[in-house]
């Protein structure tokens, strides 16, 4: 069975957003006819990735089913919107990273499952760098010289 | 181990920034992989040889938990029944309640199809009194025991872990799949001469590795 291609296209202007905005998009699937699917999960989420454990929240979720009379046709666009929150951001740090995206998942006969992302970035936190002890050396000079 | 590494700081972090992050290199997300020889399937037929009792014995980090989570489906597939018990943070002592819960468990609902097979993580950390307690329990309750441990521990040995260099290169190839790293076979080298067998703490270095390689662009 070939598994549909999901697309999570995200609304201009871009993947950076503010707390507050509104992300909207929408989702299709391509090839979604051949094996039908049977409900389709939308979720605005943010996780943490790194060394350590890992968290996760969902901010946004929508469940599309596909019922008798109302068949679940995601060859047209199916549109989802939601007012972004104030926290967490997103961060890129070296130990843990903060990541907000859009995740698609598709149920699908046989137990068969599909799925996809479509990162964004949340705020606007300059991402961490690496220091040197040689950098922090310079530092504390400066800091004695003033 | 990837000439398509991208340097991707202007992108939104995700998990596919870094190959080893917790969500690729914990137990269950990468495959066991066994010694030549060796398969899920041998490793539960030398268990039932051994009377349901056995232990995978490995330094830390070596895979210990990752057979486990490799080896639960196949025991429930040979008719098993599998209850885990997890020990954390030196932990000497059985779970309160353990025989209570375990044996209205295993005893409430015993048949003749089914074989219960009570799995210990981390089973060096218990105490002695502990140990007594728990094959007593075995032993009465007909159960099996299938533990980890870092050093033989009285349980028939059913497998002694000790990865090697190239099979940690082997790992760190099949993460590159995923995500693409800069890191290259010397750097893989470099950590497992230091970290030895435990694939953990190599997994952690080298994601600093990469971190590292990707802030310096």
């Amino acid at each position: 069975m070939t598994l549909p291609v999901i697309r999570i296209t995200l609304d201009p202007p871009s993947s950076q957003y503010q707390p507050g905005d509104r992300l909207s998009g929408r989702l299709t699937a391509e090839g979604a006819q051949p094996a039908k699917v049977r409900a389709v999960e939308l979720s605005v989420l943010w996780y943490t990735a790194g060394k350590g454990d890992e968290d996760m929240a969902v901010h946004h979720f929508e469940r599309l089913v596909d019922e008798p009379g109302r068949p679940l046709d995601l060859r047209v666009s199916h549109r989802f919107s939601t007012v972004l929150p104030a926290s967490p951001l997103s961060y890129d740090g070296l130990i843990v990273k903060v990541c907000w995206c859009v995740r698609a998942r598709l149920f699908l006969p046989y137990g068969l499952e599909s799925m996809a992302e479509a990162p964004f970035r949340l705020g606007q936190v300059t991402a961490a760098t690496e220091v040197s002890a040689t950098d922090i050396a310079d530092t504390d000079g400066e800091g004695r010289n003033e | 181990m990837s000439g398509a590494f991208v340097n991707l700081l202007d992108a939104p972090p995700s998990r596919f920034d870094n190959p080893f992050a917790t969500c690729w290199v914990r137990p269950g997300a990468l495959a066991f992989r066994f010694p030549p020889g060796t398969t899920a399937e041998k490793l539960v037929a030398t268990l039932a040889e051994q009377n349901w009792r056995g232990a995978i014995v490995g330094p830390h980090g070596s895979g210990k938990s990752t057979l486990l989570e490799t080896l639960k489906p196949v025991l429930s597939a040979v008719g098993c029944r599998v209850h885990t018990i997890v020990l954390r943070d030196g932990q000497r002592r059985l779970p309160p309640g353990f025989a209570g819960d375990l044996g209205s468990k295993v005893i409430g609902v015993r048949d003749a199809s089914h074989k219960d097979i009570i799995v210990v993580d981390g089973y060096e950390q218990l105490g002695w009194l502990s140990r007594v307690r728990l094959r007593h329990f075995c032993r009465r309750h007909a159960a099996g025991l299938l533990v980890t441990a870092h050093a033989p521990c009285g349980i028939p040995m059913l497998i002694q872990l000790s990865p090697a260099l190239d099979l940690v290169e082997q790992l760190v190839a099949e993460l590159a799949l995923k995500v693409s790293t800069p890191i290259t076979k010397s750097h893989v080298a470099a950590s497992h001469a230091c970290h030895g067998s435990n694939v953990r703490e190599i997994f952690f270095a080298l994601y600093d590795d990469h971190e590292g390689l990707r802030c310096r662009g």
